[in-house]
């Protein structure tokens, strides 16, 4: 039985590494438990950790640098979470702080990960080692071409497919309208495909 | 963007959203290749997963590092605002709430920052009464109150005695008063804080009187002790009623005890469903089976909620201070200190009420101790307004704004795409063999003793050694099993380990009734049992179940100790959010909302919390904040309370003490 608040609202345990939409409420609830107990911080995690994952593998292209991008994510989020107000969803806040980090990485100039490297960086789970490699072959190639359309475009798409955010955060998070940012989506996909075209003629 | 490209972009999200719950959709005019493309790229995110190693490492060390931080004390900041936010969502609007939340929030991140504390709602909503001390109450004399009456009309004190005070535009990112300034902002905060300004060109109108007075206007400080004395404890737990004993919340082993990064102790006293944690920032008062009875999601003040609060703290010696007593409309009672009859902006008690009229939660600030630091000379009510007209932002003024729901647009209709959602949370069944899996959180007796460890709120009971040894272990993630108590608050342990790794088992898949057992079968292929299963999981419902740990009870299949089962959901092909007419033609450039016209209809003094906070100390060769000892002051400010042309309530506030007393 469990007896603490948060356990008493369905609503604040769903989504451990689930891709249920976020629920705003839900969201400012776990935020003002985790501002009264930092220890409840780990709930909020469990919610984005899965979604902010994702958009920064997509975005810088490799294991080891999404989990880094990650933990700096989070961790940041934690030390830095007294002085969220609410001005924005906490989603938007999360990801700004996942931009920001990612950001910070490229200005770093780390050198490109090479392709040797990023499928050496396969982790251990249950998918089979092939279907692995495949995988990061695919996603270190996405990256790559995203880094070549407009940031805009790259962004919104990143956001809508790998971070999994809806029209309307994506709208709020980046300042643009929402048929804006459906537009930014579709031209970024058709730019990714035409870069993925490219490829594969000069493969060819 | 023309139409064609419109519909093509609509039609691009509802193939995502399809794809996204896993359902097929047939786009009519995007390429297959764009439309395999996006199938693909939301098939490959799906699939790129962190490792459940890494993402349990680093739940380790937020949780670590949590522990730290929340050792440290934050200053104490009111957590309750999204109480406020979610009452103005969920007033007397007839928006759905969810989409009220959006809209708000939407205008809010235009509208700038929230300030916490009195003010933010209407005075309308709220039953307001100003007390005098009472004369009987007492506190341990380690934390007495020292409250002094200072005519606001009195002679400032001689410049020379005067300490320097803290700038509105530092407390308002590091104390959390919000509003204005950017000083220790990222850059992000600072380009989204210009792009936000919403004052910038607005026209402000003065329809008050500016008032003459004060001229000079009292501060006061505190020092924030770094610990309580182990008999001021006692004395403390005493007069709630907490006559067993006390413990000291023990922190991960590389917690430093002492200097400057050490955390202030934390006292933690239980009886029963009660509990009393408190340490030099606060006084935190719970009782969970009081909490059991609201309805959070709908409470609503009582009647005579203010008598009741005010009954508990005096009984309690808690309020020996000048205060307002405001009801807010979700019923939580706020007691504001006045520093000569005028209110600090946050309260500094909080209590929240069950229907019953018992008393829940209980959060004291500890606002005690407080001196003057004399009688500080302020600019003028018109040189504030000067400031306010020369500029908001740039002058660093403080503003609150109160989003008049009438004026938002019509929300969208949107289906209710949760309404068919199922939830289950495991409920442990009384008297039967029960695993955790979990940090354990240590509290050892001032007095000497076995130690309490506590998971999930839940006691372990096991002799004194075991208790140590699983008290010394608490760096580690645990598995403890035993048998839980019939009312569900204690373990009689059985066995526990410390674990090396943490596999914690999330999937998707189908339940099935076999007899009595609930049969969980994944579709990647594994097999569990499911105990504790709810009578109404329905056999053949598709479902994603979460569970901590695996084990062969030499069942058929193996036991999943789940922890939550949800409904798997299937989405209607239909878009979920129908898109309002385009007004003109879309624009991918951000408009900044900005407030036409401001009127003030009421000039008045306020005071406001600030902090000043020690310089940082050397340790170990990182520079070290001592968080716990901040010197605190209450400080005067020119409200300006006032109105928006779209009927915003407006709030905003000049730092009153005159900038030469004020730290550079």
């Amino acid at each position: 039985m469990y007896l603490s608040v948060e356990r008493t609202l369905p609503w604040l345990v769903t989504a451990v590494l689930t891709d249920l939409p976020a629920i705003d409420e839900t969201d400012a609830e776990l935020v003002r438990l985790a501002q009264q107990d930092l220890r409840k911080f780990t709930d909020l995690y469990e919610r984005y950790v899965q979604r902010v994952y994702r958009y920064l593998l997509v975005r810088v292209g490799n294991v080891a640098d999404a989990e880094d991008l990650t933990s700096q994510t989070f961790m940041a989020a934690l030390e830095n979470l007294h002085r969220y107000k609410g001005e924005r969803p906490f989603l938007a806040w999360l990801f700004g702080i996942a931009k920001n980090k990612r950001a910070d990485f490229y200005r770093q100039q780390k050198p490109d990960v090479e392709l040797e490297t990023a499928v050496s960086l396969v982790d251990t789970d249950d998918v089979p080692a092939d279907e692995q490699v495949a995988r990061r072959l695919q996603i270190e190639t996405v990256s790559r071409k995203l880094q070549a359309i407009a940031p805009d475009r790259a962004e919104a798409l990143s956001l809508r497919l790998f971070g999994n955010m809806e029209i309307p955060e994506i709208a709020q998070f980046m300042g643009k309208q929402e048929p804006a940012v459906r537009m930014l989506i579709h031209r970024g996909l058709r730019d990714l495909q035409a870069q993925l075209n490219l490829e594969e003629e000069e493969l060819s | 963007m023309n139409e064609q490209e419109q519909n093509l972009a609509d039609e691009l999200e509802q193939l995502i959203k399809a794809a996204q719950a896993n359902q097929a959709s047939s786009p009519q005019h995007l390429t297959p290749t764009e439309a395999d493309l996006a199938q693909n790229l939301v098939t490959l995110s799906q699939t790129s997963n962190p490792s459940p190693a890494f993402v349990t490492e680093l739940r380790g060390r937020l949780k670590k590092r949590a522990t730290e931080l929340q050792t440290k004390k934050i200053p104490p900041e009111n957590a309750t605002i999204w109480r406020r936010l979610q009452n103005m969502f969920t007033g007397d609007s007839n928006m759905k709430r969810s989409y009220a939340l959006g809209a708000v929030l939407a205008l809010v991140i235009f509208a700038g920052l929230f300030i916490l504390g009195r003010g933010f709602l209407d005075n309308t909503s709220s039953q307001v009464a100003a007390v005098t001390p009472d004369p009987v109450a007492t506190l341990p004399s380690d934390i007495e109150e020292t409250e002094t009456a200072v005519s606001p009309t009195e002679a400032p004190s001689q410049p020379s005695e005067l300490a320097q005070l803290p700038r509105l535009e530092s407390q308002a990112l590091a104390g959390g008063m919000g509003g204005g300034g950017t000083e220790g902002s990222t850059e992000l905060d600072k380009m989204s804080m210009m792009m936000a300004d919403p004052f910038s060109g607005t026209n402000f109108i003065m329809n008050a009187t500016l008032p003459i007075d004060p001229v000079s206007g009292l501060v006061q400080q505190r020092l924030t002790e770094a610990t309580i004395a182990a008999a001021a404890a006692r004395q403390l737990a005493d007069q709630y009623g907490f006559s067993g004993p006390i413990y000291v919340e023990t922190y991960p082993s590389d917690v430093p005890t002492e200097g400057p990064g050490a955390p202030p102790t934390t006292y933690i006293t239980f009886d029963g469903p009660r509990t009393l944690r408190f340490d030099p920032w606060s006084i935190n008062y719970t009782d969970d089976a009081a909490a059991a009875k609201i309805d959070f999601e709908n409470a609503q003040p009582l009647p005579n909620a203010a008598a009741l609060a005010e009954a508990f703290l005096q009984a309690r010696g808690q309020l020996n201070f000048p205060y307002e007593v405001e009801v807010q409309p979700w019923g939580d009672v706020f007691f504001y200190r006045t520093v000569n009859g005028t209110a600090v902006l946050e309260p500094e008690i909080t209590v929240t009420l069950n229907p019953d009229g018992e008393v829940a939660f209980a959060f004291d600030n500890v606002s005690t101790d407080w001196t003057d630091s004399g009688s500080y000379p302020l600019i003028s009510a018109d040189q504030a307004w000067q400031q306010v007209l020369a500029g908001v932002t740039q002058n660093n003024i403080m503003y609150q704004t109160i989003v008049n729901e009438q004026s938002q647009p019509e929300p969208i209709v949107e289906p209710d795409f949760m309404a068919d959602y199922q939830y289950w949370s495991r409920v442990l069944t009384p008297n039967t063999e029960t695993h955790f899996y979990d940090w354990p959180q240590v509290y050892r007796p001032v007095d000497g003793g076995a130690p309490i460890i506590k998971v999930r709120n839940i006691t372990i009971n096991a002799p004194e050694d075991i208790l140590n040894a699983i008290a010394d272990s608490r760096d580690s993630q645990l598995h403890l099993w035993g048998v839980l108590s019939a009312d569900g608050t204690q373990l009689q342990l059985t066995d526990w380990q410390a674990l090396s790794e943490y596999n914690p088992i999330y999937q998707q898949g189908v339940i099935t009734r076999q007899g009595d057992q609930v049969i969980f079968q994944g579709n990647e292929g594994d097999t569990f049992i499911l105990p504790d299963a709810p009578a109404d999981l329905a056999d053949g419902l598709a479902v994603n179940v979460f569970g901590n740990g695996v084990r062969d009870t030499g069942l058929a299949y193996p036991v999943l100790d789940w922890e939550n089962i949800d409904k798997y959901i299937e989405y209607s092909e239909d878009p979920i959010l129908a898109e309002p007419p385009l007004d003109g033609q879309p624009t991918d450039q951000f408009i900044p909302f900005h407030y036409g016209q401001v009127q003030i209809d009421m000039v008045e003094l306020a005071y406001i919390v600030t902090y000043l906070w020690p310089e940082e100390s050397m340790v170990g060769g990182d520079a070290v904040v001592n968080n716990a000892s901040p010197t605190i002051f209450l400080q005067p400010a020119w409200a300006f309370r006032g109105t928006a042309d779209n009927g915003d309530t407006i709030h905003l506030f000049v730092q009153a003490v005159a900038p030469e007393f004020l730290q550079p």
